[in-house]
């Protein structure tokens, strides 16, 4: 398809499908046309938003909220989720270190968990937990760095620095470098800038164990000017600490209140994992509006006396995960939060001489939440009598599959923002079936006129979803970046309900891909603006 | 690689003294600067170096070789042997510089975390290894660190035996101390390599010295790298050393340059250091010298662009300044608690690959932290006494500079870099110096650096200039 570009700012977009928003051109581009100011007073410092660039419609997703656990070190999927229909040989893989029959509490006739994973059955009871057998990639690296990697980035490509969040939240927000979000997109709790959150640019995660400290830093940091630092590196680290710093100060005060605003639940321990998930719970109860969380819980890499030193683990993970529900629960929003585990590998099928396990391949992903709506297993168990030659299991499930069924199905994300996030690459979805619909995308603010307003990318071009409460006038503008006019112009008077209809066609409008901004004004005075991207 | 030749348009001078010293050591001290502003580039080189290969080893505890049952039976749990021996190598940091910092390197190279390896006595071996060979044959290292008994725990290597192989110390051997990932070697050459390992299973006592057994060996034959024999652990290495040359060199020099020149490497000073450590059978004592004193070490484009670790960060500012210590504080103990909190625990790195630095040393985790330690260490200071504020502006700048700009700009030269920080920055850290004082003593020559605002007026601007982002570089 050919396109005419509008101007010179857009990137040579021969095929749509493939076309790649340019945030570094974009940046630049703001530059040259002055637009986007962001000032900086000297000592009351505060950023002005521009006339166009407002919060990206993604904003506007539904309230559904991901728990991403990861389990470091490579956790044994086969003493995990123990495959009972197999059980003699896997027994006879493992003489000292398998979790005898009488240990283990089936989930079904095939499949159980053994007795120090107890915590999690009433869950599983009562439909809040599933399991995705044998989750892995082709040709498993058995590095824990490479392939901790490899989980981060989705691909084995080296040249590859960004991970599957980071680039799911950079096709989000195209902006956020000159626009960020109000709250933080994603929290790390309990680790340091995971790989995961990477964009090309920035990380878009925010990490933080020690709320308290934040309020200081709200109260008395500064916002730093991040322009012209020039290109060489040192001009590149200063620009990276600032970028730090200003997101540090930006997030310390929203972070804090959220932590102010809710209280501990009693039954956590002072265990550092349940810690972690009580700081999570705080920020969720305190109303953060954070929608993607990360914990870690490390030490899996148990090439020695596996039994005990797994034994703590799970109990540590299922209690901080029942705790967890029980507070959210408690609270009423337990079905509002998924949480995931994952981990690098799983362990070898054969134990070593050791009572351990050496580096492996596929292992299973546990998903917890009552808004599962049902128990179960979802793909088949890797077959065990069918080993590579260095003895692992071959994956029944991409991961990639994995991430991409929970972006589209708990996250209801537009399958735009999915490809993006993978890059791309094929992956087949499990059909979670978590009831992502047209309303899940439609969170309701207290406006009393516009409670929503989102463009919507679709093959032909994008459309315009209004949810309207008064009867009013609107007027609806289409600008680009540089701010002139583009598109169809809108001036009609819409009843109350749910509307749509074409903001941007693509065929007749000749449009390139990139950011633009639509701007409604309600009743000839009230006025809203979003930036969406035409991909 | 050219060496380094000061010339007109190239000086040696202070910026470049405090470049060498920061990164060779913690910090940079007026006194440093004193010191070496008459010698040569080389000669200061040699003397770091030099100096740091003559250094004695650190003196053993009465437990450097104690057993299990000896530290039972001692009425402290390990703990406290664990923190006396953070908070010596915390000493050792402070007195050593240049040697230690890489004992520093080398602990992040060949990674244990001790409360795995939950023996003090292991832990004070290893340290004591890592002193020994921080300039020595890189092979040798190789050699003695995996028959560390530290290292046979924390990887396994004691667990594997004859019959039943862990491949755990194998692989991190190749991917981790030698190789890197996926360089050279086969998982074939890891299962081949970990027989080969075996037999290094038995204690004379429990948790005690660690013994050959020869019935735990593995006797069989095993393909390493393509060559076939009945190996044990020297061929392992012999074998490594000999087949993979010029991997390891790239590797290992790869990593000394990232972790005192830049985090972009340099292809071409990489290639000639590797020569370097190949041409002297994997000494590393020449290699440390070349790049030191070269042109290239010592080029602006490589000043202020290593990001400090908690370490660096904290006993920089330290050394730096030399400032009396409020009493009744554990400095020690300080260091080694504020660095864990900014994730820099001593002998206990994130995970067996070590902190990888740079960028993920900051995030709004860590970085208030940074903001805040750095700033208690100036309190703490203040607490002690006030006046050594003015003693050091007024010999950084001379008793009688009244030119605000200046004062500031040769603090801030001193305490970060020469780089240029930003307009409004600079504004406001005039405003801070300026402080209460009447702008008009300025303008008219009633204020002076001996005037008693002078103490406050520095202590505000040291504490206004560790907040800002430029302060996080080296």
């Amino acid at each position: 398809m050919k396109l005419k570009k509008p101007n010179e700012l857009h990137l040579n977009a021969h095929d749509r499908e493939h076309a790649h928003w340019d945030r570094r051109g974009f940046l630049r581009t703001l530059g040259m046309a002055g637009a986007g100011a962001i000032s900086f007073g000297n000592s009351a410092l505060s950023v002005v938003e521009s006339p166009f660039l407002t919060q990206a419609l993604s904003d506007a997703y539904s309230d559904r909220i991901l728990v991403l656990i990861r389990l470091k070190g490579g956790n044994d999927g086969l003493n995990t989720i123990v495959p009972v229909y197999d059980f003699d040989l896997y027994a006879n893989k493992r003489p000292k270190i398998h979790i005898p029959e009488s240990r283990i509490h089936k989930l079904n006739d095939d499949f159980g968990i053994p007795d120090f994973m107890n915590p999690i059955v009433p869950m599983w009871n009562e439909g809040a937990m599933k399991v995705i057998h044998g989750v892995g990639y082709e040709n498993q690296n058995l590095s824990h760095f490479k392939s901790s990697e490899i989980w981060a980035t989705t691909t084995p490509d080296s040249d590859v620095t960004s991970g599957w969040m980071g680039r799911y939240y950079e096709g989000m927000y195209p902006d956020y470098m000159i626009n960020p979000p109000k709250k933080p997109l994603a929290l790390q709790v309990g680790g340091g800038g995971d790989l995961i959150f990477d964009g090309d640019l920035t990380t878009y995660s925010f990490s933080v164990s020690s709320p308290q400290r934040l309020k200081k830093v709200a109260e008395s940091g500064t916002l730093y000017d991040n322009q012209n630092n020039g290109t060489h590196l040192h001009g590149q680290q200063v620009s990276f600490l600032r970028e730090a710093s200003n997101t540090t100060f930006r997030y310390a005060s929203v972070i804090n209140d959220a932590y102010d605003n809710s209280k501990d639940f009693d039954a956590y321990t002072n265990d550092n994992f349940d810690l972690q998930m009580n700081l999570v719970s705080r920020f969720i109860k305190g109303g953060l509006g954070t929608k993607v969380y990360m914990v870690t819980l490390g030490g899996f890499d148990t090439h020695a006396n596996q039994p005990d030193r797994h034994q703590t683990l799970m109990s540590r993970l299922t209690r901080a995960i029942e705790t967890f529900y029980d507070d959210l629960g408690a609270f009423g929003i337990a079905d509002k939060v998924l949480s995931m585990t994952f981990s690098e590998f799983g362990r070898r099928v054969a134990e070593n001489g050791s009572s351990g396990t050496d580096h492996g391949s596929a292992a299973p992903v546990m998903l917890f939440g009552p808004g599962l709506n049902g128990n179960g297993f979802i793909a088949e168990h890797p077959n065990l009598r069918n080993l590579n030659k260095q003895g692992n299991m071959s994956n029944s499930i991409d991961f990639r599959s994995v991430y991409a069924s929970v972006l589209t199905d708990w996250l209801c994300s537009d399958v735009n923002d999915v490809n993006h996030s993978m890059m791309g690459s094929d992956h087949d979805l499990l059909g979670l079936g978590l009831g992502c619909n047209g309303t899940e995308k439609l969170p309701l603010t207290d406006d009393t006129i516009l409670p929503l307003h989102a463009a919507v990318n679709n093959d032909l071009g994008v459309r315009l979803y209004l949810s309207v409460n008064e009867s009013s006038t609107f007027e609806i503008d289409v600008f680009d970046i540089l701010g002139r006019k583009v598109g169809t112009q809108i001036n009609t008077r819409l009843d109350s309900g749910q509307h749509n209809f074409p903001l941007l066609d693509i065929e007749k409008n000749r449009l390139a891909p990139g950011q633009y901004f639509y701007k409604i004004k309600v009743n000839g005075n009230k006025t809203y603006s979003k930036s969406f991207l035409v991909r | 690689m050219r060496p380094y030749r000061p010339s007109e348009s190239n000086p040696w001078n202070a910026e470049k003294i405090n470049l060498v010293v920061r990164r060779l050591g913690f910090g940079c001290s007026l006194t440093d600067i004193n010191l070496y502003l008459n010698s040569t580039p080389e000669q200061v080189i040699d003397d770091i170096v030099d100096g740091a290969s003559s250094l004695d080893v650190t003196a053993a505890p009465e437990w450097s070789q104690w057993d299990n049952k000896q530290f039972n039976n001692s009425g402290n749990n390990k703990n406290y042997y664990h923190t006396q021996w953070q908070k010596q190598a915390f000493s050792d940091l402070i007195n050593n510089g240049f040697r230690e910092r890489l004992v520093l390197f080398w602990s992040n190279h060949f990674v244990i975390e001790y409360l795995d390896v939950n023996q003090p006595a292991y832990l004070y071996q290893y340290y004591v290894l890592l002193q020994n060979h921080a300039l020595g044959n890189f092979k040798t290292f190789v050699s003695k660190v995996g028959l560390a008994p530290a290292m046979l725990r924390y990887l396994n290597g004691f667990e594997n035996k004859k019959n039943s192989p862990n491949e755990n110390y194998a692989r991190e051997l190749y991917e981790l101390f030698t190789l890197g990932e996926g360089n050279g070697y086969s998982q074939e050459d890891i299962t081949e390599t970990a027989r080969a390992l075996t037999g290094y299973n038995r204690f004379a006592t429990y948790l005690g010295e660690i013994q050959f057994n020869e019935d735990s060996f593995d006797k069989s034959s095993k393909t390493i790298f393509d060559q076939t024999g009945n190996w044990g652990y020297n061929d392992v290495i012999d074998i490594l050393f000999e087949e993979k040359k010029d991997i390891i060199a790239n590797f290992i020099c790869t990593k000394i340059y990232r972790y005192f020149v830049s985090p972009q490497v340099d292809a071409t000073i990489i290639a000639t250091l590797s020569n370097t450590l190949k041409d002297n059978d994997f000494e590393l004592l020449p290699v440390f010298k070349q790049l030191f004193k070269s042109e290239h070490f010592f080029a602006s484009i490589n000043s202020n662009v290593i990001i400090k670790s908690p370490v660096d960060l904290m006993l920089g500012l330290h050394h730096s300044l030399s400032f009396e210590y409020s009493d009744n504080v554990d400095l020690e103990l300080n260091f080694r608690n504020k660095c864990r909190d900014m994730g820099q625990t001593l002998f206990s790195p994130v995970d067996v690959a070590g902190w990888q630095g740079n960028h993920d040393w900051i995030n709004s985790e860590t970085l208030p932290k940074r903001w805040e330690f750095a700033d208690y260490l100036l309190i703490k200071y203040w607490q002690k006494n006030k006046n050594q504020f003015k003693t050091f502006i007024n010999s950084l700048v001379g008793s009688d500079q009244t030119n605000v700009e200046v004062i500031v700009t040769r603090l801030k030269d001193f305490m970060f870099c020469p780089y240029e920080i930003k307009e409004e920055e600079m504004i406001d850290a005039v405003g801070v110096f300026k402080g209460e004082v009447p702008e008009n003593y300025f303008e008219d020559g009633t204020w002076s650096l001996n005037d008693s605002t002078v103490p406050r007026q520095v202590y505000d601007l040291m504490r206004f200039l560790v907040t800002l982002p430029e302060f996080q570089l080296k």
